[in-house]
């Protein structure tokens, strides 16, 4: 299992979550999860670390939250705001101009491609 | 297989989310999303083969630790602890000085009654009166009620209003049931303070 560096964590932490609710409506543990099989296990955060992210971002109007009743319980479903949208596009290009530099730098072909 | 008595999974998880939440500062929409996230996690364990404990030790070293979450949390939505701590200081004092003016209040109006009965227009006051603490005594606790179920702890605001109105129901005359909702009001945010996840 690889292991990523703090900081890298953190600035990723935000694209990720965005970017995972942008493909649909999620909750806490789910977005974890999800988190877990797209990486193939490799981006292993503490689990409690992204309920003050996910409360920053509701804080910050760039996502929003609603309670859905599931299974007989309430939960709490976070949904990107467009806000959150035009701020992940922001974020992907910052990601792909610095991919492209390091790219450059390393002698490797860029391959950071958005669907 | 463990015997139920030997470890009880929703204490243990109640009392890690107490961890997190030392300074009592989440919502009800926040505990719930901990606890939510505990049951599952600790029932996809258990699905696996491990007992409760196992699998709430497993939930609990994901999860990470309590101080380094708390931490997290109030980086993002920091708690005037000092300002908690002094209005609950207030609430004692208030309390005490509510003892005492219950007693006066209760024998002024023992005493107003017995030389007023028969005068009705005193009467119509007096009733008017207290018919009119009870609207803001019921107004006052039906907002305390609505306002802690959403975000257990004090705004600035309340941090500055409710000593305030403490101090003026305690020690401006004898309005027994305002002092009244007083007492109450203070008995219910602490209880509240106190509140636990939902089995």
């Amino acid at each position: 299992m690889k292991s990523y560096s703090k900081d890298l964590i953190a600035a990723s932490t935000i694209p990720i979550v965005l970017s995972i609710l942008q493909r649909g409506d999620n909750y806490g543990y789910r977005i974890i999860k999800e988190v877990q099989t797209i990486s193939g296990g490799e981006l292993n955060w503490k689990e409690g670390s992204l309920y003050p992210v996910l409360a920053k971002l509701e804080q910050n109007g760039l996502i929003t939250s609603y309670k859905k009743k599931e299974n007989g319980r309430t939960r709490k479903y976070y949904a990107i705001h467009q806000d959150g949208i035009k701020f992940l596009a922001d974020v992907k290009n910052e990601w792909s101009s610095i991919n492209q530099i390091l790219a450059k730098l390393w002698n490797i072909q860029p391959n950071l491609t958005f669907s | 297989m463990e015997h139920p008595t030997e470890f009880d999974l929703q204490l243990a998880i109640n009392n890690f989310i107490r961890e997190i939440d030392r300074r009592q500062v989440f919502d009800r929409d926040q505990l719930d999303e901990l606890y939510d996230h505990f049951t599952e996690e600790t029932a996809s364990l258990t699905a696996l083969g491990l007992n409760e404990r196992e699998a709430f030790t497993v939930s609990k070293l994901r999860f990470g630790e309590a101080a380094v979450i708390r931490r997290e949390y109030e980086r993002v939505q920091p708690v005037d602890g000092a300002g908690q701590k002094i209005i609950f200081g207030f609430m004692g004092f208030f309390m005490i000085g509510f003892g005492y003016s219950l007693v006066s209040a209760a024998h002024q109006l023992v005493t107003s009654l017995y030389r007023r009965f028969g005068e009705t227009r005193e009467m119509l006051f007096l009733f008017l009166d207290y018919f009119l603490s009870f609207l803001i005594m019921g107004g006052l606790l039906t907002y305390i009620v609505y306002r802690l179920r959403t975000k257990p702890y004090f705004t600035r605001l309340e941090l500055f209003a409710i000593p305030l109105l403490g101090f003026f129901m305690n020690f401006s005359g004898n309005r027994f049931l305002l002092q009244l909702a007083v007492l109450l009001t203070y008995i219910l945010i602490y209880r509240e303070r106190k509140t636990l996840i939902p089995a």
